[in-house]
């Protein structure tokens, strides 16, 4: 069965070149570039993975990641947050809020591919 | 034999009682004839006989004065009466201060009364000079009191000068000063330390901290740090930390609380002093510094991810195969975006160093993959230099970290830049995690380089260090690589070792630290210090 990610991020550069890499490695792509058509999009497709970004327009990565995880319909999605910023203790933090994983940009393709792969079938 | 020196005043009218005496007397000595008292007051002013012999002449008053006077020209008294002189008359005599006593026509009574008044006088005078000597010693001793009374005095002054001094220094610095007296009492607390504290001075002074109604957080950490330090009285001298305390109304307030053990000249423990610094400027300074550099980041880093992320990918052929030259330029561009995001990564941590709080962010990892993450970087240098670069992952032992990834690459990437930076053309850098006696794991990087110079091994951690050598000096850098790496590594329970001599190579390792399954090797309990 094809597998789903779905990318939630304000650049639109970044879901170009990510969406690249993960259809290379036979993932579907979606994307939403705003924390709340994020959440919706989520809702709709069930997919079975998220990068989250944090530095966003509207609500921010974290608030989007509150309500991803409150909400029953999306709760079980493994989220991954995926960000350019420094923040402090940012994998304690991510852990702490329930997101499954804590990536840098920039990043090496394999590695995000290797990650994605063990979150999905994490899942699975 | 009595000498002639013996001066005598014979106060005789009587010429029969002159004629009486006159041998005995001048056999003694020369001797001045008077005919009275009052002659002899008169002769008195201006001589100074040994002795004065006194006939009964004139009444009780005048030879008193008589007496008197010889007194004090130093001259002894001898008396003379006869046979009808009473008791009461000789005892008179002596009331005047007669030393001796004769009768008028007892020669021989005369001439023993003048030896014994001579001798007598000899003792008087002896007495006089001892006491004069006495005297003037006793006004050297007052002068020199005097003196000593005034240098106490004026040290005194200076003391309570310096006290005041000190005092007013202490009342008008800005920081809060708290001391606690050996036995746990408050005995300073300085206007700044009421203020912040929440109480007065003349409240506390004479308490126990914990006795104090004010601040409650700021009171709970000054206890909290002064039983630590009372505690472990053998070990730590001084601890420091910065504590969140609410302030009265205002917002959230930073405080550094410096807790010293104080001993006095004996080195003995005389107390505990606390200075509380208000550090909150420079921490919200500091706070805005880095909201400012992680935006800086963000912005950096989203294009450096677009240029990575496509030029990857092409590199490694995913979009199609590439000729020759194609492929040489996309490695290039994918190259420069590595040093280009290794570049960035330096100005950002550059950045964030006077915070120092390294390894805060914890996870578990894979050693071997975080090892491949920590030599990538450095392979297209490496070949550009003509460098080996020796690593190899199948050789790294099997094992989970757990620590801060980020800084702790740092830390191993700092180790392997300077290796390879300082290799020579041709050289060789190994890079190796080995299993050590104690079972942990040694990161260790090894060139073949120029070395460092033993007297260096420690100096080469320090801030801004750098080796001034003809040789290395075109190197360039900020010689702040190996004092992050260190911090990190001190950070993470361990310490980096140097093994290395002038034109011998380099080793830098350090123990890697390693994820513990709760419940296991309790010893392993590392107390990181703010």
């Amino acid at each position: 069965m094809e597998r789903t990610v779905l990318i939630i991020e304000d650049e639109k550069l970044i879901i170009v070149s990510t969406q690249m890499v993960l259809e290379a490695a036979g993932f579907r792509v979606e994307s939403a570039i705003n924390g709340e058509e994020g959440i919706a999009q989520a809702k709709a497709i069930n997919p079975d993975l998220i990068l989250l970004d944090i530095m966003m327009p509207g609500i921010d990565g974290w608030e989007t990641l509150t309500r991803l995880k409150r909400d029953a319909d999306t709760a079980s999605i493994p989220v991954i947050i995926f960000t350019a910023r420094e923040h402090a203790r940012g994998h304690q933090k991510s852990t702490e809020m329930g997101a499954a994983d804590y990536f840098r940009k920039p990043f090496e393709p394999d590695e995000l591919i290797d990650l994605v792969e063990r979150h999905v079938s994490q899942q699975a | 034999m009595p000498s002639a020196a013996y001066r005598v005043l014979a106060v005789l009218e009587d010429e029969a009682h002159r004629r009486g005496i006159v041998e005995a007397l001048e056999s003694f000595g020369s001797v001045d004839w008077v005919a009275g008292p009052d002659e002899a007051l008169d002769f008195l002013e201006h001589a100074a006989p040994h002795v004065v012999v006194l006939g009964p002449e004139g009444d009780g008053a005048s030879r008193m004065a008589v007496a008197s006077a010889a007194a004090r020209a130093s001259a002894v008294v001898l008396c003379l009466g006869t046979d009808d002189t009473t008791q009461d008359q000789r005892d008179e005599a002596l009331a005047l201060g007669a030393r001796a006593w004769a009768r008028l026509d007892d020669r021989d009574g005369i001439r023993d009364g003048l030896a014994r008044a001579v001798e007598a006088r000899r003792s008087i005078v002896g007495r006089r000079e001892d006491y004069r000597r006495v005297q003037f010693q006793y006004e050297q001793l007052k002068e020199l009191s005097a003196r000593q009374s005034r240098s106490f005095q004026e040290s005194q002054e200076t003391f309570y000068l310096d006290l005041s001094r000190m005092m007013t220094i202490i009342g008008n610095i800005m920081d809060g000063i708290l001391f606690v007296d050996g036995k746990g009492s408050i005995s300073l607390l300085n206007p700044v330390a009421e203020d912040m504290l929440g109480v007065k001075a003349f409240l506390a002074i004479g308490k126990t901290l914990d006795q104090l109604e004010g601040s409650d957080e700021l009171l709970a950490a000054l206890t909290a740090d002064h039983a630590r330090l009372t505690e472990q009285s053998n070990g730590k001298k001084e601890i420091q930390r910065t504590v969140e305390v609410h302030h009265g109304d205002q917002d959230l307030v930073y405080l550094r609380l410096q807790t010293i053990m104080v001993r006095d000249y004996r080195g003995e423990d005389a107390g505990v002093l606390s200075v509380i610094k208000d550090v909150t400027t420079e921490h919200k300074s500091d706070q805005l510094k880095n909201q400012y550099l992680s935006i800086v980041a963000h912005e950096l880093r989203t294009p450096l991810t677009g240029i990575k992320t496509f030029s990857t990918m092409m590199a490694k052929g995913r979009l199609g195969d590439l000729n020759e030259q194609q492929q040489r330029v996309v490695d290039s561009i994918r190259e420069q975006s590595l040093r280009l995001e290794h570049q960035i990564d330096k100005l950002i941590n550059l950045g964030h160093l006077e915070s120092e709080n390294y390894g805060q962010d914890l996870e578990e990892f894979d050693l071997r993959e975080f090892m491949v993450t920590v030599t990538a970087p450095f392979e297209q240098p490496a070949k550009d230099r003509k460098v080996e670069l020796r690593f190899d992952v199948h050789l790294v032992p099997d094992v989970q970290l757990a620590a801060d990834r980020t800084d702790l690459r740092r830390a191993c990437q700092a180790l392997v830049e300077n290796a390879v930076k300082f290799a020579r053309d041709g050289g060789v850098v190994e890079v190796r995690v080995d299993e050590d006696a104690e079972g942990g794991f040694q990161f260790s990087v090894s060139d073949n380089g120029i070395g460092v110079d033993p007297r260096y091994h420690r100096r080469i951690f320090e801030k801004f260090f750098q080796v001034e050598d003809p040789l290395t000096r075109h190197h360039g850098g900020a010689g702040l690589g190996l004092f992050v790496a260190q911090g990190i590594v001190q950070a993470h329970g361990s310490q980096i070792r140097v093994d290395s001599s002038l034109g011998d190579g380099a080793t830098f390792s350090f123990a890697l630290p390693v994820h513990i399954e709760a419940g296991a090797a309790d010893d392993e309990l590392i107390e990181a210090e703010s």
